[in-house]
Formats: structure tokens, C-alpha cells, sequence
């Protein structure tokens, strides 16, 4: 699961649901939740799967769990009424809840009435894995190398490379260079050996650098671009691989953390991330802490470009310390005097204002949310944001505040009936661009305006049949537009009749397509200009356009 | 050997800013030297490439690492003046100290002088491995759990217990490959770490009611009812949150370490090790005690063992309170002994039987009892010369709680004899077995409580033990076994096990078995013999109290040499060095 939206506050002011229904005393256990789990790949029902029903009714919530048998059978019985979310996992599947919002990809949470008969069949597909082993160039097995598995993966809007599989810690190469990666779902994967300062063995100086190993791709080349991915089906175990790894010089990077009243930022965690490579750094890179002086030494570097992040030691939800970062390129010797300068969180103030219209007096549109969405995770503190969430509070007379932001984030503002018309700070459009946060507070204003069009239609394949399930997306023609959360291209899923509907757009001229649900970054200029040619222009008015019929598109060219 | 030792970040080897430009009036000597070596394999003596090279001098906080190149070699350089200890690992090979040839010896420090470039070179020996997998009842794989190699050592009554470990861990197919080791014998070990939480079992189909399947992070595990006793369809809600612990299980499936099978470890080879773990339910033990006044006493240790002699908990001065209890203890009979100070200040002791079947057990209050008063003599049985005046003591060793603080008898108390080859036991408690410490040539032929022959089989000391006196006859007509070793390579070293050829008079601390370090030349003498027949083996490396296991010493009887032993007499035995492959 990608962490990409852990910044988001919803802050929703509409009215609350009507009056409790009368209750007796204690609720009856009547209802059942029951079915059967098993294999996506076999159909076969899968034994000793674990189920696991949360359960809410009132004045109680409980979690229980229940095994299947041979026949993949299980059965939940006398429960209350009340709401509850499904889940399924067995060893080596992959873990899936019953169900997810196409939306949102959250779980649903279901409603159990009274003497209710729920039966839910839930599939979980087969992980797969690979293995292999590493090599140096002289043939011997190499110990000690953290392989990862990259695939390639939406994350803040943009496609990148991504580690795949489970997120504990990796586990080094053995003494016969034995590595395997599991808990891989079908797809196609790029493997990664890496050692050194982008590892955990960062945090183990040397005084001495004799050389290492560049990151190195399955087979054997530092190049993403000339590597082999390997393909995964289903369930498949691919082993055997080998992967020699390219050894190179090293060298050491050493600076000082500094904050942001000008002293050193003591005991600071420095991390250590490529630049140009796979990102999400904390997954991948070495971390290493600075000395009392805020002085630090990465040793172990190879020759590349990288984001040197720096950060308070403790940061806690009260005191979310400070976080600054440094581009650093490695050529051919020791980089020297490298100044990580940190910052606290900043805040932004604004308030919200209607085309045409004096600021708003009243209450905020019904299900305002501001989203502040980060656009990498290199210039942001991963750890920051889970230990100091961004707070959102509404004010009076249409004003807000964000504040606990870091990085450079876009500002997204949703609402049912209001589009986003512009975002202006400092007398700059900065609707489309990130908002740099670097410790200085800031204040925007934010144009709402009521003209919103809506979209309604389904999707239809080359027998008119209509295609549940696929993905429809509505942009732009103007590529200037196609911006990372650009409010230009939006997409949704269509539901299992083929249906779909996307509102909260600006009124104007767009395209639209539908394609299979499974194309990786549907939001990418590569993808939106691969289908345009194959997409149906339209006109939105403000309202609702109807019966807009999509055929399908079996096979897109990027 | 544990592998390299995680180095703290903090402390980088930086010698002092790089030397000004030399004044000519003073002479400025340098303070700090190098050091510089190459690492290479010990059987093919080719280089070992990106080895990690260690450096620590604790004394002054000096911690430094560096690796290997291309070439096997490495250097440290600006190095204040001093002496250190050196250590070079690299997977695959056994980590080494420089100058500690024997596992467990300390190593020789290595000295840096100023402006010198001091030569640390190292071989390392190729390390064995062993991998296997882990399975649960239900032939799952058990997932990312730790897996220990425990290299096999004694504790003072010579029952095993666990030292200096390796760690890995499964992984989704449960696979574990545990490398790098020194070759020897190891126990191989898992458990779930810490308390699993196993949300609510429930029967595996509706009818089969008799199993729960409790899931936990490392795959499921399946708890069997008691036989005969078919659990109904479980209330869910009951069968929620329950917390429980999977006990250490050694291979080859046995959660008792005196049951666990070792594994041979050679350099260069891969042993399989594959075994099933299952759960558990464990429990714990509480118990208060009083005194014989009936009063809470202070109590000194108490000691928790299994039957099969694993030790599952001991503490010391409870300080004022008289509870005390042992936790976690999966299913097994188990012994417990405290000594607390009772009446007069003198210590009183107990012994309780417990069995531990998965519930809880909270012991009624019991009461200790002073030990046991014992005399006795020590005599000669001709032709022994007679008894020197001095120099002679007799020993009371604890079978049950060796090592139990408090304890008034044991190896660490000697008790002196008289001239008169008399003396007297107080407080004497448990089983006990007697052993003299005199000179190298003594040997026991019998020892007797009253009419009773006790010599190998001992006595427990319970309130209820008649006193009548202990006879322990000894003899200096014993014979003595001779030899040297032929030399290998370089010198000899370690130690020679002479043990009798019956397996009968093995086991803890069988007065028949004996070893000696090898003295330089390859010789050694071993003496206080009884007229018999003996195994003579050459031990490499002996953990303390090794020559107890009958494991160890079945193994040794393929490469030892058979000798006999007369009294009054000299054996001579010539022994083939032995090989550590």
C-alpha cells in the first residue's frame, strides 16, 4: 500500500444523521455473516484461511477471528445489528478485505440489519516470489547486499519505481549470496542490489574507503533503462536468478546539520536517498546520525546524484522537531561541507472566496476538503509527517488554516457543487503548482466558484456490451494542463454495470476514453497522449451531461 | 563465533589534522602508527575480498571498521599509539580475533607504535552452515522467526545449556540458513519471539471440534484439545484475545534441551536441520514459603529446574518477601529448591515436585526444614599408602541445584578432612554426590552411607535421611596413562579425555573420566587412574564440562584409542592429532 495520502485532512460540516432509532435494552444476536474463501487462480476453496470480521454495534465493537475449514467455509453467527468491515488472509496469498471502494480504496464497512443473512465470497489471489543469488565480478558469492523488488507505481501522481512486496526489514544476502523476495503479486518487477550507504550498513562507518558496489539491476547493469524485468505471474516462484554486481570507488560525504535559528542540529538523523533513482526513501537509502556538533560523515557513497535529508533525532505529534534537505552529486571524490539548513513546519492561512461574490459569511460548502498533497518524498520528512499530522482548522468569515507542512505540496480543494477556480499567493497562480514549504508561514487565497459540471455515462466494448469495473478519464485537451493532480484530468472507476459518473469539474472542453482498469498512472501525460487520438471530445456546460458512451480501449501504446 | 558486532557510528578512527609543516627547531615524533594486513582463506590462501576488518581498543572507546579490497587487503591508518584487538569476518568464513587460535580463548592484542606500520595479517578458516525449515503442526511453514545455532557448553553439573549464538531468520517458505559457524556442534533453536497475541481459534470446520487454529503474524498454529475431550462450538466472544507464548523448541522437535539432538558442523559444508514446532500453552508457578517456625523467612535463591535439567529460573535475595515465582514454563514435570534463613539464622532448604500442564499454579504455602547433619570418614583400602594429615577435602556436589546461591556445600566448599581422615556435613539438603579433592593420584573406590553403596548413584538429603555415616575409601594405587601426541601442523594444543570404556560409568561427573591439558611438545599425563580399561582421545576443543554428554563421547570413541590401565603402573598411549576438518 503506498502512503501517498497521509497528508489529507477531510473536514466535513454538513448536517449529522437524524435521531437515534429507539433501542431495546439489549440488542438480539440475530444476524449471521458467513461464506467462503478462496484461490483468485484456481477457484479452489483455500483451508485454514483466516477471516477476520470487525464488528460494530452499540455500545460494542469486537474483532473476531475464525479459521476456514477444508471446504473454505466460515461463519460468524449470532451477531447484533450493526456495521462491520470483512477481511480475508492466508499464508502466502495476498490479504483482501470484503470490499474495497473503487473510489477511495478504502474498506467498505457494511451494514448487518437485525436477523440478516450475510454471505460474502471472498478471493484472494496467490503471491509469488524470486530468488536468486548475487555475484561479484570475479564470480564469488557476494554476502551482506539488500536485493529489493521495484515495480512501477502511482505514488503522489506520479508513475515511479517503487519497492514492492513486504515492508519489513530486508534481509541481507547469506554467505552463499542467496537472496529471495516474496509476497509479490503478478506483475513486472525490476530487482535491485544495493550495499553500502544506501543500505542499513550506512549507519557502519569506515575509515577506509576501498570500494563498493554501484546500485546494480538484475542482470547486472547500474542502468534502469538496459535492465530485464522479470515477469511474475500469479502465484509464480521465478528462481535462479543471477545478478553480478558492478563494483566502483567510494567515497564519503560529510557536512553539518544546522537549524533554523542557526545552530547545530545535534544528534540529527541524516539519510541518504538517490536522486534520480527509486524514491520513497523510507524504504530505501542508509540513515546514519550526526555527531553532537551536527557534524555527520556517510561513508561508503558511490558516484551518483542524492537527496541528504536531515532531521530532528525525536520528533514526537507535539514537538515535530525540524527537517531540512541538500542535493549532493558524488563524482569522483569526497564531497565536503555539505549544509543541511532544517525547518519547523509551516502554516498556511487563506480564506475562501466566491467568484464574484464578498468572502463567505457562513458555513463552509457541505464536505470541504482540503488536501495538501505532497509531490515526492524526497524534500519531506516521511517520519514528520505520520508523528505530526497537518491540522486544518475552519475559521470564521470563510477563512482557514493548514498548518504542520512540510515539502512542496499542491493545494487541493473539494467540495460537492464548487470547483477550484484559482489559488493565489502572493499575487502569484500557484493552482497547479506546489506550494514550497520551508519553514515561512504563508497565505493564499482560494477562489471557489459554483459553475460545476458533471459528467454521466457508461462503458461499452466493441459488442456494445457494457464493461464493468473499467477506468474513465475525463481531461484536458490542452497538454499544458496535464499537471501531476491537475484539476483538469480526473478519473474514476465505472461500476459493474458500466457506469460511471465524475462531477466537480470546471465547465469546458475535454476528452474522454475508457481503458482497463490495471494501466498503471491513468493521470500520466505518456498515457493521456498515447489515447488521445483515440478519445471523444466533448463540451461540459455547468450541469449534468448525460449518456455519454465510451468504448472501451483493448490495447493503449505509451 | 558470534559474527561482527555491530559498531556504533559515533566514534570514527581520525587521527589528528594532517601535520603542519615541519619547524626546524623542534622534532615533532610522530604519536600514532598503522596498521596494515591482508586477509586470505586458510585452505587456499587466495585473498578474501570486501572482508569487514574490525579494530576496538574498549579501554579508550576506539572503534573503527574498515574492509578489505579487491586484493584481501587492508589498512588503518593514524592510529594513536596503543595495543587493540583486530577481528576480520566475511560471510562464509568463521570471524576471528587476531591471535585467538581456540574458540572462547582470548585473543592476543595487536600493538600500534608510533611511526610504524604494524602487519596484522589474518587466515580465516571457511565456516560451516546449516539450514532447514521450520514447520507448524499443520506442516505450514512458520514465518520470520528467529533460528539460533547455540554452540554446545556445560554448566556445573554438567547438564547442557546454550552459549554464544547465531541468529536468522525464516523466511515465507520458513526457511532459515544459518552460516558462517566455527565448525562444532550446536543446538539448533527456535521460538516466537515475545507475546503472540492469537486472536480467537475456533474449530477448524463446525463439527471437528476438537482443534483451534489460532493465527499470529508468523502463520497459524493449531492447539489440540485434550484427548478425549471434544470441545464444543466455541462462543466466539469467549475465544477472543488470548495471550500466549510458543515455548523454545530445539531440533529435532523437543522443547527440552536434554532431549535435543546437536548438529555437526563442518568448514566448508551445509547440515540440515528441519523440525516442526508446536504450540504450547505455558503457564507460571508462584509459591510462598515459611520457615520451620512457620514464620516468613528471607529468602536467599530459589532455583527452578525441569527434570531433564534444563534450568528454567533461579533468583537470589527476594529481599522480605517469601513469594516468589517462575514464568514462562511450558508442559513438563519440574524440581524447585529455595534455601531461605530460617530459625537462628541458619539456612533451611526445600524441595517441591511441580507439574506444569498449561494452567497456572499457585502453591500452597510450604514449609523448609533444616538439612541434614552428616559425619563420616575417609579411608584408605590397601595397598594405598596411607591418608597424607592434609591437603585432603571432601566434596558434596548438588546433582539436583548446582550453583544454587547459598548453597553451604558444593564444588566451591570444599570441606577440609582431619588429620584423622574424619569430618561432619551440616545442612547438607537434595541429592548429593561425594567426590574427594586430594592429590592426582587418589582415586574412590566406594563410597557407603551405612550399609548402602552410594559411590556413583549419591544420596538424597531429605529431613527424613537417616544420618548414619558416610565411608568414602580411597586409593593411591592408581594406575596412569602417558603419551604424547603426534604433531600435525604447527603445535599442539587442547586438551586429551580419558573416559572408561563402559558407558555405565559415564555421566555427570563420573569419577572415572578425566582431563588434562596437553603440555607443550604434544605430551600429557594423566593420573589417579582405577585398574581398568579406557578411551584416550585428543580434544581440539572441550567445552567446560563437555566430557559429561554421552553424545560427545560415543562420537569420540571412532578416533580414540583404547588403552589398559593397572595400578601402580604406567600406560604409554601415542594418539593421532586430531583434525578439525
Amino acid at each position: 500500500m503506498t502512503r501517498a495520502i497521509a497528508a489529507a485532512i477531510a473536514f466535513v460540516l454538513a448536517a449529522s444523521v437524524g435521531a437515534p432509532m429507539a433501542q431495546e435494552s439489549s440488542p438480539r444476536q440475530t444476524a449471521r455473516v458467513s461464506g467462503v474463501v478462496s484461490s483468485a487462480d484456481t477457484g479452489r476453496p483455500l483451508d485454514g484461511a483466516l477471516v477476520e470480521l470487525t464488528h460494530d454495534s452499540p455500545g460494542k465493537s469486537e474483532k473476531l477471528t475464525i479459521a476456514t475449514g477444508p471446504d473454505g467455509r466460515f461463519t460468524f453467527p449470532a451477531l447484533a445489528a450493526g456495521t462491520f468491515i470483512l477481511s480475508a488472509a492466508a499464508p502466502r496469498h495476498d490479504q483482501a478485505t470484503y470490499r474495497r471502494s473503487q473510489a477511495t480504496n478504502a474498506p467498505v464497512r457494511h451494514t448487518l440489519d437485525e436477523g440478516q443473512q450475510f454471505t460474502a465470497s471472498i478471493v484472494l489471489s496467490r503471491l509469488g516470489s524470486i530468488s536468486g543469488r548475487i555475484f561479484d565480478p570475479f564470480g564469488d558469492p557476494v554476502p551482506g547486499i539488500t536485493v529489493f523488488a521495484l515495480e512501477k507505481r502511482e505514488v503522489a501522481g506520479v508513475v515511479r519505481l517503487v519497492r514492492a512486496g513486504r515492508s519489513s526489514p530486508p534481509r541481507p544476502t547469506d554467505d552463499i549470496g542467496q537472496f529471495r523476495l516474496s509476497g509479490l503479486t503478478a506483475g513486472d518487477y525490476h530487482v535491485v542490489a544495493l550495499s553500502g550507504a544506501l543500505t542499513a550498513a550506512a549507519s557502519f562507518s569506515t575509515v577506509a574507503e576501498v570500494g563498493g558496489f554501484l546500485p546494480t539491476y538484475y542482470p547486472g547493469t547500474s542502468s534502469v533503462a538496459e535492465a530485464h524485468r522479470v515477469h511474475l505471474g500469479t502465484g509464480q516462484d521465478v528462481a535462479g536468478l543471477t545478478l553480478t554486481v558492478i563494483p566502483t570507488p567510494t567515497y564519503r560525504v560529510s557536512g553539518t546539520v544546522v537549524d533554523s535559528k542557526g545552530a547545530a542540529l545535534a544528534g540529527a538523523m541524516v539519510s541518504i536517498v538517490p536522486a534520480d533513482g527509486p524514491g520513497l526513501n523510507a524504504t530505501i537509502g542508509g540513515r546514519i546520525q550526526a555527531q553532537h556538533d551536527g557534524t555527520f560523515v556517510v561513508s561508503r557513497v558511490p558516484p551518483g546524484t542524492y537527496v541528504v535529508q536531515g532531521r530532528s533525532w525525536i520528533t514526537t505529534s507535539d514537538e515535530p522537531g525540524e527537517y531540512g534537505w541538500a542535493t549532493v552529486t558524488v563524482g569522483q571524490s569526497d564531497v565536503r561541507d555539505v549544509r543541511i539548513s532544517t525547518h519547523g513546519p509551516s502554516t498556511l492561512r487563506g480564506r475562501f472566496v466566491y467568484e464574484g461574490d464578498q468572502p463567505i459569511r457562513f458555513a463552509i460548502p457541505n464536505g470541504l476538503q482540503i488536501d495538501m498533497v505532497p509531490l515526492d518524498f524526497d524534500t519531506e520528512p516521511v517520519v514528520a509527517i505520520s508523528s505530526a499530522p497537518v491540522s486544518v482548522r475552519l475559521m470564521g468569515e470563510g477563512r482557514f488554516q493548514v498548518s504542520g507542512l512540510w515539502g512542496r505540496r499542491l493545494m487541493r480543494v473539494r467540495a460537492s457543487n464548487i470547483v477550484t477556480e484559482r489559488i493565489v499567493l502572493d499575487g502569484k497562480d500557484v493552482t497547479e503548482t506546489p506550494i514550497e514549504f520551508n519553514g515561512r508561514d504563508s497565505t493564499v487565497e482560494v477562489v471557489l466558484s459554483r459553475r460545476v459540471a458533471t459528467m454521466t455515462g457508461r462503458a461499452i466494448d466493441a459488442d456494445n456490451q457494457p464493461v464493468p469495473g473499467c477506468r474513465i478519464v475525463l481531461f484536458a485537451g490542452d497538454p499544458s494542463r496535464w499537471t501531476p493532480h491537475s484539476r483538469f484530468v480526473t478519473t474514476v472507476l465505472a461500476d459493474s454495470e458500466g457506469q460511471f459518473r465524475i462531477s466537480g469539474v470546471s465547465p469546458g472542453s475535454y476528452m474522454s476514453v475508457a481503458i482497463p482498469a490495471d494501466i498503471v498512472g491513468p493521470t500520466d501525460p505518456e498515457l493521456l497522449e498515447a489515447v488521445r487520438s483515440s478519445a471523444i471530445a466533448l463540451i461540459l456546460g455547468e450541469g449534468i451531461t448525460s449518456d455519454i458512451e465510451l468504448r472501451l480501449l483493448g490495447h493503449v501504446n505509451r | 563465533m558470534v559474527c561482527a558486532v555491530a559498531i556504533s557510528a559515533t566514534v570514527v578512527a581520525q587521527g589528528p589534522p594532517s601535520q603542519p609543516a615541519r619547524d626546524s627547531r623542534v622534532d615533532r615524533s610522530p604519536v600514532t602508527g598503522a596498521l596494515a594486513g591482508r586477509i586470505v582463506a586458510a585452505d587456499t590462501e587466495q585473498p578474501i575480498r570486501w572482508a569487514s576488518v574490525g579494530l576496538f581498543s574498549p579501554e579508550r572507546s576506539f572503534f573503527a571498521t574498515t574492509n578489505t579490497d579487491a586484493d584481501g587487503r587492508y589498512a588503518f591508518r593514524d592510529l594513536p599509539a596503543g595495543d587493540y584487538t583486530l577481528r576480520a569476518s566475511k560471510g562464509g568464513f568463521v570471524s576471528t580475533l587476531f591471535g585467538a587460535s581456540k574458540l572462547l580463548e582470548a585473543p592476543a592484542r595487536i600493538v600500534v607504535s608510533p611511526g610504524r606500520t604494524t602487519s596484522g595479517d589474518l587466515a580465516l578458516e571457511r565456516g560451516g552452515a546449516v539450514e532447514g525449515r521450520i514447520l507448524n503442526e499443520a506442516g505450514d511453514p512458520v514465518q520470520d522467526v528467529p533460528v539460533h545455532a547455540f554452540f554446545v557448553a556445560y554448566d556445573g553439573g554438567g547438564r547442557r545449556k546454550m552459549a554464544a549464538d547465531t541468529v536468522a531468520r525464516t523466511d515465507d517458505q520458513g526457511y532459515f540458513r544459518l552460516h558462517s559457524l566455527a565448525p562444532g556442534r550446536y543446538f539448533i533453536q527456535t521460538s516466537i519471539p515475545g507475546v503472540v497475541s492469537a486472536s480467537a481459534g475456533v474449530s477448524r470446520t463446525e463439527d471437528q471440534a476438537n482443534v483451534r487454529v489460532y493465527g499470529t503474524t508468523s502463520g497459524r498454529f493449531l492447539i489440540r484439545a485434550e484427548p478425549g475431550r471434544a470441545e464444543p462450538s466455541i462462543d466466539l466472544r469467549e475465544a477472543a484475545q488470548t495471550q500466549a507464548l510458543f515455548p523454545a523448541t530445539f531440533h529435532p522437535g523437543t522443547t527440552r534441551l536434554s532431549e535435543a539432538t546437536s548438529v555437526s558442523i563442518e568448514a566448508g559444508r551445509t547440515a540440515s536441520a528441519s523440525f516442526s514446532i508446536s504450540y504450547l500453552p505455558v503457564a507460571s508457578w508462584t509459591g510462598s514459603v515459611e520457615d520451620s517456625r512457620g514464620r516468613p523467612p528471607e529468602i536467599i535463591s530459589a532455583m527452578l529446574r525441569s527434570r531433564g535439567g534444563a534450568l528454567h529460573g533461579s533468583l537470589t535475595n527476594s529481599g522480605t518477601s517469601n513469594q516468589f515465582g517462575f514464568t514462562p514454563l511450558p508442559p513438563d514435570d519440574y524440581v524447585v529448591g529455595v534455601i531461605v534463613r530460617g530459625k537462628a539464622k541458619e539456612p533451611e532448604f526445600a524441595v517441591r515436585s511441580v507439574r506444569i500442564s498449561g494452567q497456572n499454579v499457585a502453591e500452597p504455602t510450604f514449609r523448609t526444614a533444616p538439612g541434614v547433619t552428616l559425619s563420616g570418614t575417609i579411608e584408605t583400602v590397601a595397598p594405598s599408602s596411607p591418608l597424607p594429615p592434609t591437603g585432603i577435602s571432601v566434596v558434596a556436589l548438588a546433582t539436583l541445584f548446582p550453583g544454587l546461591a547459598g548453597d553451604p556445600h558444593g564444588k566451591e566448599h570444599p570441606l577440609p578432612v582431619a588429620a584423622d581422615g574424619t569430618f561432619t556435613f551440616k545442612n547438607l539438603f537434595g541429592p548429593r554426590l561425594f567426590r574427594i579433592e586430594a592429590g592426582p593420584a587418589w582415586a574412590i573406590t566406594a563410597i557407603y552411607l551405612g550399609d548402602e553403596e552410594i559411590t556413583d548413584r549419591g544420596v538424597d538429603f531429605t529431613a527424613t535421611t537417616a544420618t548414619t555415616r558416610l565411608r568414602v575409601l580411597v586409593t593411591n594405587r592408581t594406575g596412569a596413562i602417558i603419551g604424547s601426541i603426534a604433531a600435525d601442523r604447527g603445535t599442539t594444543s587442547g586438551q586429551v579425555l580419558v573416559f572408561p570404556e563402559s558407558e555405565v560409568h559415564w555421566g555427570f561427573d563420573s569419577r572415572l573420566t578425566k582431563i588434562t591439558d596437553v603440555l607443550p611438545g604434544g605430551r600429557f599425563e594423566i593420573k589417579g587412574l582405577l585398574p581398568g580399561r579406557y578411551f584416550v582421545a585428543h580434544v581440539p576443543e572441550l567445552a567446560p564440562g563437555g566430557w559429561a554428554d554421552a553424545d560427545l563421547l560415543r562420537g569420540l570413541k571412532g578416533i580414540a584409542t583404547l588403552a589398559e590401565v593397572a595400578d601402580s603402573a604406567e600406560t604409554p598411549v601415542m594418539l593421532k592429532h586430531a583434525r578439525t576438518k
